[in-house]
C-alpha cells in the first residue's frame, strides 16, 4: 500500500506542475508532508541534495524521497522499490501527455490561446514558490510552524546570516556568471559546520 | 515514409544513451540543461532542428512535469514512436536514480553525527537562497501585465495563508484564465474582429499557415518564449 501511495501522490506532483521542476517544490511540501512520510525540515535537505547532484530536479527529489520513504518501511531493498515507484510516478504523466500531444495535439499546445493560459499559471506558480519561500522562512529561521503558530519566536540568527550572506554571494557576478546552486550548497553547509560548531548560542 | 521497427529501437537506444548523458552530466534541472540538449540534439546528433527544438521546449514548458524529463519524451517519441520516448526517459532518470540511491544511503549512516547536523542546519539557510533565486527567476520570465500581479498575489495569499491545495490553485488559475480569454474572444468578435484578428493581437504575428507538420510551421510561438 505504501508504496502504492508513492506513486500515486508523485503522479499527482508530476500531473499538476507546470513551468519545471522548481514549481513542484509547492506541491511536494504540501503532499509528502501530509503523509506524513518526512518532516518539513528534512524535505529542505532533500531539496538542497536534488540541487546539487547531476540530473533533473524533479526526477532527484522524488528518488530520494522514494528510497527514504521504502528504506524506513523495510530496509534496503524496499528503499529501491520506493525510489523506482515515486521516480516512475512523477515522470508517468509527462510520459503519458507527452506522447498524446505528439501523436495528437501537437498543433493545439503551440496555439497561442493555450500558450496563454500556460503563461498565466505561471505568473501563479511565482506565487506558489514565493509562499514556500515565506512558509520556509518562518519555519528554518524564525523556528515556527506556520504564520498562524502563536509560540515564541525562536529566532535562529545563525541561519539568518547565512542567508543574508549567501543570498548576496549568490546575486553577485563573477566573469558574467552567478555562483551555481552546488556552490551555494556548499558553502552554506561550511557555514553552518563553522559558526553552529563554533559559536556559542 | 515508415521506418521498420529494428530501425526505430536503434534511434531509440542512441537516444537514451544520449539523454543518459544529457542526465549524467546536467545540474540543476530543466533550465539548466537547456544548452546541453541543444548541443547533443542539434549540433552533435542533428535529430532536430534549432527551431524544431524551440518548440520542444515550449511545449515542454507548459505540459505538466519535469521539462527536462518532457523534452526526452518528446524528442524520444517523435523520432522512434512510443518506445523511443521511453526509452529516452529512462535515459535521462537512469544517473539520477544510481545517484540519489547511493546518496541517500551514505547520508543516512551519518545522520546523527552533530556535526552533519550543523552542517545541514547551514544548508537549510542555503535552500532558502536557492528557493528565492527560484522566486526571482519564474518573476523575470513571467508576463507582467496587471492580471498576472492578481494571479501571483492571489495564489500566494491562498497558499501562504489557507489550507487550500496547490492542486485547486493551479486548476483554479487554468480556469480563470480560459474564462478571460473566451470572454475578450467573444467581445473581439462582437465589435466584429474576426479570429484571424484576434490572433494577430495575441502574437502580433500574422497567422501561420497549415501544414501538415505543425510542429516545423510553429516558429512565432516559441520565439516569445525566454529561454536561459
Amino acid at each position: 500500500m505504501e508504496f502504492l501511495m508513492l506513486f500515486w501522490v508523485f503522479f499527482q506532483i508530476g500531473l499538476f506542475t507546470i513551468g519545471g521542476g522548481h514549481a513542484m517544490i509547492p506541491l511536494i511540501m504540501e503532499k509528502v508532508v501530509a503523509e506524513g512520510w518526512v518532516s518539513e525540515e528534512v524535505l529542505i535537505d532533500f531539496i538542497a541534495i536534488s540541487e546539487s547532484t547531476p540530473g533533473p530536479f524533479a526526477v532527484n527529489i522524488a528518488t530520494y524521497t522514494g528510497t527514504v520513504v521504502g528504506e524506513a518501511y523495510g530496509g534496503f531493498g524496499y528503499g529501491v522499490l520506493g525510489a523506482l515507484c515515486a521516480t516512475f510516478g512523477v515522470v508517468a504523466p509527462s510520459v503519458i501527455i507527452i506522447v498524446l500531444v505528439v501523436k495528437l495535439f501537437s498543433r493545439f499546445m503551440t496555439k497561442p490561446s493555450v500558450q496563454e493560459v500556460f503563461t498565466g499559471v505561471r505568473s501563479s506558480v511565482a506565487g506558489l514558490l514565493l509562499s514556500v519561500f515565506a512558509t520556509l522562512f518562518i519555519t528554518v529561521i524564525l523556528g515556527l510552524s506556520s504564520v498562524w503558530d502563536k509560540s515564541e519566536v525562536g529566532f535562529d540568527y545563525i541561519g539568518f546570516i547565512i542567508f543574508a550572506v549567501m543570498m548576496v554571494a549568490g546575486n553577485v557576478k563573477i566573469k558574467g556568471k552567478k555562483l551555481h546552486p552546488i556552490a551555494i550548497v556548499l558553502m552554506s553547509a561550511l557555514m553552518g559546520v563553522l559558526m553552529y560548531g563554533f559559536i556559542p548560542s | 515514409m515508415k521506418t521498420s521497427i529494428i530501425e526505430k529501437l536503434k534511434i531509440a537506444l542512441r537516444l537514451a544513451v544520449i539523454f543518459f548523458k544529457i542526465g549524467l552530466f546536467s545540474f540543476g534541472g530543466g533550465y539548466a540543461m537547456f544548452s546541453m540538449i541543444e548541443r547533443e540534439i542539434v549540433e552533435k546528433h542533428k535529430f532536430l532542428t534549432h527551431s524544431e527544438l524551440m518548440d520542444v521546449f515550449a511545449i515542454a514548458e507548459s505540459t505538466p512535469g519535469a521539462v527536462a524529463v518532457n523534452i526526452a519524451t518528446f524528442v524520444g517519441t517523435k523520432k522512434a514512436g512510443v518506445i523511443g520516448g521511453v526509452l529516452a526517459t529512462f535515459g535521462l532518470m537512469l544517473p539520477s536514480i544510481v545517484i540519489i540511491m547511493a546518496l541517500s544511503y551514505v547520508i543516512n549512516q551519518f545522520r546523527d553525527n552533530k556535526w552533519v547536523n550543523y552542517l545541514f542546519k547551514g544548508i537549510r539557510a542555503g535552500v532558502l537562497v536557492l528557493i528565492a533565486k527560484a522566486v526571482i527567476s519564474f518573476y523575470r520570465n513571467m508576463r507582467k501585465d496587471w492580471f498576472d500581479f492578481v494571479l501571483l498575489i492571489g495564489a500566494f495569499c491562498i497558499a501562504f495563508l489557507t489550507d487550500v491545495s496547490v492542486i485547486y490553485i493551479i486548476l483554479g488559475t487554468i480556469v480563470i484564465c480560459i474564462f478571460i480569454i473566451l470572454m475578450r474572444n467573444v467581445r473581439m468578435k462582437r465589435i466584429g474582429a474576426t479570429t484571424k484578428d484576434i490572433y494577430v493581437r495575441e502574437t502580433g504575428q500574422p497567422e501561420a499557415t497549415d501544414s501538415d507538420d505543425p510542429v516545423q510551421t510553429n516558429n512565432d510561438t516559441a520565439d516569445k518564449e525566454d529561454v536561459e
